[in-house]
């Protein structure tokens, strides 16, 4: 299209112009409050993150005098994002979003549609990283886990947190930078191709003997 | 005088009355065109005609998205929460104003655009 070729916002901070009909992917990161989600978001996106905040309306019951009565309270969730144009027709989309249990109704909405979800822990506080495990395992969204070593070096072996997350063998577990955007590259490439070697088995699964 | 939400939002002559989410809707909700998620990109198509009044959310939409802009980062630059854009979007949409990119096919992903994904990232 011409005119997005002259609006000098085609530029903003992206070198490739997108086509109108680009495909669009999403990979979520979670992990526990101040685990570093926002600035892995940050070292591999185009842009600083952007932040929305959804007004979102949760039926509690109320426990006082009315007792039983549904009542709508309204929460605002921020989550962060950002973007990395692959090419004109390709851009993929990264989510941080907060990990706290209050919070799952927005994961369902989020993980629809991803390609998979980065689970960030933090050595001093791993149980910060089990719900956001759990929930992944439940529902049978592939992640990964990146472990953000906050010093620059990680002494921990990854066997032992491998083995106090009680994760399958199968799931990736990388030590990372969430600061150094070739470390998180490297953590999302250990889950895409986790990815890719769930479809390989679940497509051996289903072929049919011809 | 009446309710905000019985009123024409076209027929308000001073766009700086527009203001606040939800009344920017004019009370609506959003659900004449499904299928547009977080990441669809939004794309203008043409700007409105001289009789197609907009309001100034719609055209400040119309402007940033001349360069395809995904839906959530639409409502973080113009600072309304999602469900705001994608009631704006509706008028926009039905009067051929935006385009939106085709959605991705349900359930697990298609393994050549995992992979286009995963060589972007090497490249990257
Ligand atoms: N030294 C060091 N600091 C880090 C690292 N990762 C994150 N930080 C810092 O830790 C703090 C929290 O990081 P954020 O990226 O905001 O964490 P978050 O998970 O987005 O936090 P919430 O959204 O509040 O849950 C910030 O001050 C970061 O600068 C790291 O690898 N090393
Ligand atoms: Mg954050």
């Amino acid at each position: 299209m011409a005119f997005a070729e002259s609006d000098p916002r085609a530029s903003r901070s992206r070198a490739t112009t997108v086509a109108p009909n680009a495909a669009t992917a999403k990979i979520l990161v979670a992990g526990g409050f101040g685990v570093g989600k926002t600035t892995l978001v940050g070292a591999i996106s185009e842009t600083t993150p952007l932040r929305t905040e959804e007004l979102i309306t949760e039926a509690s019951v109320g426990i006082d005098s009315l007792a039983g009565v549904e009542q709508k309270t309204t929460t605002t969730v921020a989550m962060d994002f950002g973007r990395i144009t692959l090419s004109s027709a390709l851009v993929v989309y990264l989510f941080g979003a907060p990990g706290q249990d209050r919070f799952w109704f927005m994961w369902d909405d989020l993980s629809r549609g991803a390609l998979g979800a980065v689970v960030l822990a933090d050595t001093r506080r791993l149980e910060s990283c089990f719900p956001s495990v759990d929930f992944f395992e439940h529902r049978g969204i592939p992640f990964a886990v990146g472990v953000n070593c906050f010093n620059g070096v990680c002494e921990e072996d990854p066997e032992e947190i491998r083995t106090a997350l009680d994760l399958a063998p199968d799931i990736p577990l990388v030590l990372c930078d969430a600061r150094d955007r070739e470390s998180v590259k490297t953590v999302l490439l250990a889950l895409l191709e986790h990815v890719m070697r769930g479809l390989a088995v679940e497509a051996s699964g289903d072929r049919q003997p011809v | 005088m009446r309710h905000w939400s019985e009123e024409d939002p076209w027929e308000d002559e001073d766009p700086a009355l527009l203001v606040r989410p939800y009344t920017v809707t004019g009370g609506r909700t959003p659900t004449a065109h499904s299928g547009i998620e977080l990441i669809t990109l939004i794309s203008t198509v043409r700007p409105p005609t001289r009789d197609q009044r907009l309001q100034p959310e719609q055209n400040r939409l119309l402007a940033l998205c001349r360069t395809p802009t995904a839906l959530v980062e639409v409502a973080a630059l113009l600072d309304q929460p999602v469900a705001v854009i994608r009631v704006l979007l509706d008028d926009l949409l039905d009067n051929e104003l935006v385009s939106v990119s085709p959605p991705a096919a349900a359930g697990t992903p298609d393994a050549r655009f995992l992979q286009a994904v995963i060589d972007g990232i090497r490249r990257i």
